[in-house]
């Protein structure tokens, strides 16, 4: 019994550890970036009461300046609108937008919901059609099947640089303008709106993800592993399913942080595009605006939202891979020790 | 033919080929007729050189020749357990390849899969589905012939083994693993592509007697290796394959111990320890000195290795040591300290009498001409970009004689007729040499600078047989003429024995044996120099 | 000796004797090897960047009329054999402006590339090489840097510099300089402990000759390959900002500018968003599939 608990302590310690690091590391993102964003445009940005009153051309007077100065903390030294402003990230309070005199925080949760709907439905879409075309040029034989894998790995390599809003427009003129099955524009949850938005966001990442799986999964199918599974027997769809696929699967759920990083990229062409509220259009707005809140609470969220994603991707590696998980301890296990040796041996000789 | 359909182990011979040719499309044909029986409880080896065709003979066995490429596969006869392998569908070889007849690959790190446990890869045998022969065994009934595989493979705790991942098993414990992965459904038939290559002498024994063992409990093994000290340790009958021929066949006894073609004698001579490296000049004073040299590694999960533990070494000006010893036991580690690649965490190091691995780098700089490494894999040592004229070039350059300062490309080509190469290699990359050629010319980049110790690093060891012979006779002539000190690192006592004068033994970091080699090799008197001996002697 | 020959024997190609043909056969037989090398995509590509590069020098050879001539009668003419690519609001023709908005969009993609190269190669080179805080202060700036999608950053950027050419240009570079950095350090550090750089520092050569023979070069080779794909990306980048109204203004024949302008007519007119949006869109491919082939290629 206390073996199993040395043994469990010596499992979880290690993930703790983990998880603090990778908490730690988000802070640390999440404080840089507010930094940086909020000095950037505070030095270049000229002064923000011209926002506040209505953009440039206001006709406001000098005391209507003086008390939006006021209002906004605008008079205080930069600094202290630092801190201020550092003190209501940490408190969630991100202040008010000065375009829209709205809190922040209030218009960042109204857009947030629309753009992680579009985000997560594209890529998941994304992985079931790079999957779909990945296990099928592998698995091709003949020479129709290895014309068609050679034609697919072509349109993955195009998928993958298509522009969204090319890609967009080019939906919206066959399928909406021509054929008239889905609205060119749309808010919200309705299913139908949502087809083009996730198709045109999830064709490119599905491109990318499928040339990484199909390459990964050909250089498992030939590892020495594949062969013996078929020397025991296996038949093809079970070296596939049991062997090769979770292997082929790796790099692509390593680069899906990087994917959904490039889906909210595109979630701002997109959003104009479709003319769908969302993250991505409130920041492209703001940006106009030089709207400083919103740019710096709207980026500071984007950046929390790929920390998070990147946390969920580490867990993912980790599930799909125990080489990752650690050397956890077993009682009288050697080996361990010897390529711990081979590693700390540099390159010449060895 | 028909006749011996009902034939099991005992009757019969469980495999039986006759006039086997296999090609591919790209390459041509591979094997040119090859005739083999394997009755149960018999091994037959079958050895050869790399290219001789041995892999794709194995391959074809469990009727994956066409791996990765369409394989043309024809024969008089291809028959398994008496039946016709040679109409076999996709489906029947499916149902044969491990009931029938198992196969152990080399490298049993990358034939298991890393992210399966040891358990269900070994189980996999008996959880597949055979086309035709009914369901697979019940899911408890398979745990406990998976855990009796492999405490019979001689894995100890198997039920822990068969939850750990390949990863964290040690090199002979998962060839063994694989070894029980291949026999777990009880094949009447086992075909082992190079079973010990990548292992370590003592190791390597240990798994030759696992399928001896099972070759006694009747299975037919066929052991395809190039390694004629494993083939005497199992093997009944030798098959000899060159360029996809069998150039000579019989008892294990006879083949080895009177070899009647050209091809073989080579192979046994240099299988054997031979002879040594014959006159040459008495030492002198001592060039390189190692004193009380030891160095720790940290481990990445914290603690440490002690790689090399309060070692003394001394070489005189035109000796040859050899460094022999296992894998981690310290002879790399040693090595580089010696090179000064690394500094000792105790202890000193001393070149010509004076300060060597105490200098800083700056000032060792200039006197690194002295000394020179032949390293194991001359491709990872020289830049991919560069032809052997600018690897020779630059390495003249560092040069202490103007003289060969002056005409580099002159100098170049003498380097390469003094290991004799063309001068045709001068313009052709590395890469695109054989592995013997690449050798010579890490051995003449070595020299251009005329150093007074070599250090070569396992120098033969990616070689086949008669490749080795011949750098090694190189180096034998280039102690004659040079006189340029050696220090020889190898696991292999018989490259020691072709080249070195006296030996140090190593083991666990420390020297466990030292001494003069023919009394070393003759009276060894430390268990690790026993076990590499008997790897090594026909 | 005939250990010797057995070995040549062995040797993948045995080439050692081969004699050498004369100069023009050696020409062809190394074009040829080029031509096996680049594959059918490669040789599709590499024409498509052939086409771009006419287009850039000498847009007048594939499209020989003014690509602001306004002609109000022909306005919105759908493609057809007098106007390939249709014509605007204004009726101007599109495939002329297509053909001479390639210097526009290429060049600014160009520009974005070599500012976002030049930047990754200062980070990656002073990560790769400098002292172990530098590494380690240049690795957290960086991961910062990756928490911002590119679009989000180069967006970032306009807000601080103001929309415009310029900007986009600078925005897009310096989006792109993570990706450019974190590649070279990683090369750099291969290479700085690769067993050919040790080898040369056992030879007694000095840090420099080290550097200036091994590892720049080894460092600095695959990045032709990688600056190829990028400048695809970049254009693809520089683009998108135009599309948004932030980069280059509408009556510039700039691709992403053409496609901001024509969005509005996307239900009357789609040949005003379809056929310059097409034309990035096989730049991009074709810069991709080039880069790959050479990285290929080289290695």
């Amino acid at each position: 019994m206390r073996a199993a608990a040395t043994v469990a302590r010596a499992v979880r310690r290690p993930w703790l550890r983990w998880l603090l690091a990778r908490l730690g590391a988000a802070v640390l993102v999440a404080w840089v970036v507010a930094t940086v964003v909020f000095f950037a445009l505070r030095a270049a940005g000229g002064d923000p009461t011209e926002a506040i009153l209505g953009g440039p051309g206001s006709q406001a007077g000098p005391e209507a300046v003086a008390a939006a100065r006021a209002q906004y903390g605008l008079d205080q030294p930069l600094v202290v609108q630092y801190l201020v402003q550092l003190w209501r990230v940490l408190t969630f309070d991100l202040g008010d937008s000065y375009a829209r005199r709205v809190p922040v925080s209030e218009l960042l949760a109204e857009q947030l919901p629309g753009t992680m709907l579009l985000a997560v439905l594209a890529l998941a879409l994304a992985w079931v059609l790079a999957l779909a075309v990945a296990t099928l040029a592998v698995r091709a034989t003949g020479p129709f099947g290895r014309a068609c894998a050679a034609a697919l790995r072509g349109a993955e390599v195009v998928a993958a640089v298509l522009p969204h809003f090319w890609l967009g427009a080019v939906l919206i003129v066959v399928f909406s303008s021509t054929l008239g099955w889905f609205p060119a524009t749309s808010s919200g949850t309705d299913p139908v709106g949502l087809v083009l938005p996730t198709v045109t966001l999830a064709v490119p990442v599905a491109g990318f993800l499928g040339q990484v799986m199909r390459d990964s999964l050909e250089e498992a199918a030939a590892a020495p592993f594949a062969t013996s599974a078929r020397a025991r027997g296996a038949s093809p769809v079970r070296v596939l399913w049991r062997h090769t696929l979770r292997h082929g699967v790796l790099p692509a759920v390593s680069l899906s942080g990087w994917a959904f990083g490039s889906l909210l990229s595109g979630a701002v062409v997109v959003e104009t595009l479709f003319g769908r509220p969302g993250l991505g259009r409130l920041l492209l707005d703001a940006t106009m605006q030089r709207d400083v809140p919103v740019v710096v609470g709207a980026v500071v969220l984007v950046a929390l939202a790929y920390v998070v994603v990147m946390l969920l991707v580490d867990v993912a590696e980790r599930l799909l891979d125990p080489r990752l998980r650690g050397a956890v301890a077993v009682p009288g296990a050697p080996g361990g020790s010897a390529p711990a040796a081979r590693a700390g041996e540099p390159a010449v000789l060895g | 033919m028909t006749g011996a359909a009902a034939a099991g182990p005992g009757a019969g011979p469980v495999l039986e080929v006759a006039g086997l040719r296999v090609a591919f499309p790209r390459g041509g044909e591979v094997l040119h007729g090859v005739d083999l029986r394997v009755a149960a409880g018999e091994c037959v080896a079958v050895v050869g050189g790399s290219g001789a065709g041995k892999s794709v003979l194995a391959r074809t066995l469990v009727g994956l020749a066409g791996e990765g490429a369409r394989a043309d596969v024809r024969a008089d006869r291809l028959a398994l357990l008496g039946r016709d392998a040679l109409r076999f569908s996709g489906r029947d070889w499916r149902a044969a390849r491990g009931r029938d007849v198992g196969l152990v690959l080399q490298d049993a790190l990358g034939s298991l899969d890393p992210l399966r446990t040891v358990g269900a890869e070994v189980g996999e045998a008996l959880a597949v589905r055979r086309p035709g022969a009914g369901p697979a065994a019940p899911r408890v009934d398979r745990a406990e012939r998976v855990l009796a595989a492999l405490d019979e493979a001689g894995l100890p705790d198997p039920a822990v083994r068969a939850r750990q991942r390949p990863g964290e098993l040690s090199g002979g414990m998962r060839q063994r693993a694989l070894i029980a992965s291949a026999v777990v459904a009880r094949p009447p038939l086992l075909v082992a592509d190079e079973p010990t290559t990548a292992l370590d002498a003592t190791v390597a024994a240990r798994v030759l007697d696992l399928l001896a063992g099972l070759r006694d409990s009747g299975t037919a093994v066929v052991l395809v290796t190039h390694d004629l000290g494993a083939v005497a340790r199992v093997a009944d009958r030798v098959l000899v394959l060159q360029d996809g021929r069998v150039v000579e066949e019989g008892p294990t006894a006879a083949v080895l111990g009177a070899p009647r073609e050209a091809y073989t004698r080579e192979l046994v001579a240099a299988a054997r320890l031979g002879d040594g490296p014959g006159d040459v000049a008495a030492p002198g004073a001592a060039v390189l000195e190692g004193r009380g040299l030891r160095r720790v590694f940290p481990l990445p999960g914290g603690g440490s290795l002690t790689a090399v533990d309060g070692v003394d070494v001394a070489v005189r000006a035109g000796e040859a040591v050899g460094l022999v010893g296992e894998s981690g036991s310290g002879k790399t580690t040693l090595a580089r300290l010696l090179l000064a690649a690394d500094a000792p965490d105790a202890g000193e190091v001393l070149l010509d009498g004076r300060p060597w691995s105490a200098l800083p780098e700056r000032d060792r700089r200039a006197l690194r001409s002295g000394i020179r490494l032949v390293p194991q894999d001359p491709l990872g040592t020289v830049d991919p970009r560069l032809t052997v004229r600018a690897v020779l070039r630059a390495a003249l350059a560092t040069a202490p004689h103007p003289s060969a300062r002056r005409d580099r490309d002159a100098a170049a080509a003498a380097l390469l007729a003094r290991v004799h190469l063309p001068a045709e290699v001068l313009d052709r990359r590395p890469r695109t040499l054989s592995g013997g050629q690449r050798q010579r010319v890490a051995i003449a980049r070595a020299l251009a600078s005329e150093p007074r110790v070599l250090l070569l690093d396992e120098p033969v060891s990616a070689l086949d047989v008669q490749v080795q012979a011949a750098v090694l006779d190189l180096l034998v002539e280039l102690r004659r003429d040079t006189g340029v000190a050696m220090v020889l690192v190898s696991h292999d006592l018989g490259v020691v024995r072709r080249v070195c004068d006296r030996v140090l033994v190593m083991s666990g970091g420390r020297v466990v044996e030292q001494g003069p080699v023919p009394e070393v090799f003759g009276a060894p008197a430390h268990p690790v120099t026993r076990d590499l001996l008997a790897a090594r002697v026909v | 000796m005939t250990a010797v020959v057995a070995e040549r024997r062995g040797a993948p190609d045995g080439g050692a004797g081969r004699a050498p043909g004369s100069a023009g056969a050696r020409a062809a037989a190394r074009a040829g090897r080029v031509l096996r090398g680049l594959g059918v995509p490669g040789v599709l590509a590499a024409l498509a960047v052939l086409w771009m590069a006419v287009a850039v020098l000498r847009p007048d050879l594939l499209a020989p009329g003014d690509p602001n001539a306004i002609d109000a009668r022909a306005a919105f003419t759908p493609p057809g054999a007098d106007h390939w690519f249709g014509t605007d609001e204004s009726g101007r023709d599109v495939y002329t402006r297509v053909v001479h908005g390639a210097a526009a969009s290429l060049g600014i993609g160009a520009a974005a590339t070599a500012i976002g190269v030049g930047a990754g190669l200062v980070l990656g080179f002073a990560a790769g090489l400098g002292p172990r805080w530098l590494d380690a202060g240049i690795g957290r700036v960086l991961e910062v840097l990756f928490a911002l999608p590119t679009l989000v950053l180069a967006l970032l950027l306009v807000a601080v510099l103001g929309a415009g050419v310029e900007a986009s240009v600078l925005a897009v570079g310096a989006a792109t300089a993570p990706g450019y950095a974190r590649m070279l350090r990683a090369r750099v550090r291969s290479v700085a402990t690769s067993g050919y750089v040790e080898a040369a520092r056992l030879e007694g050569h000095g840090r420099l000759t080290v550097l200036r023979r091994h590892v720049v070069p080894n460092t600095l080779w695959p990045l032709v390959s990688v600056a190829t794909l990028g400048i695809g990306q970049a254009v693809v980048w520089v683009c998108a900002l135009s599309f948004l109204g932030l980069g280059t203004l509408p009556p510039s024949p700039e691709w992403g500018a053409m496609l901001n302008a024509g969005r509005v007519y996307i239900d009357t007119a789609w040949w005003l968003t379809v056929f310059p949006g097409l034309a990035i869109t096989a730049t991009a491919a074709s810069l991709t599939v080039l880069g790959r082939r050479i990285g290929a290629v080289a290695s």
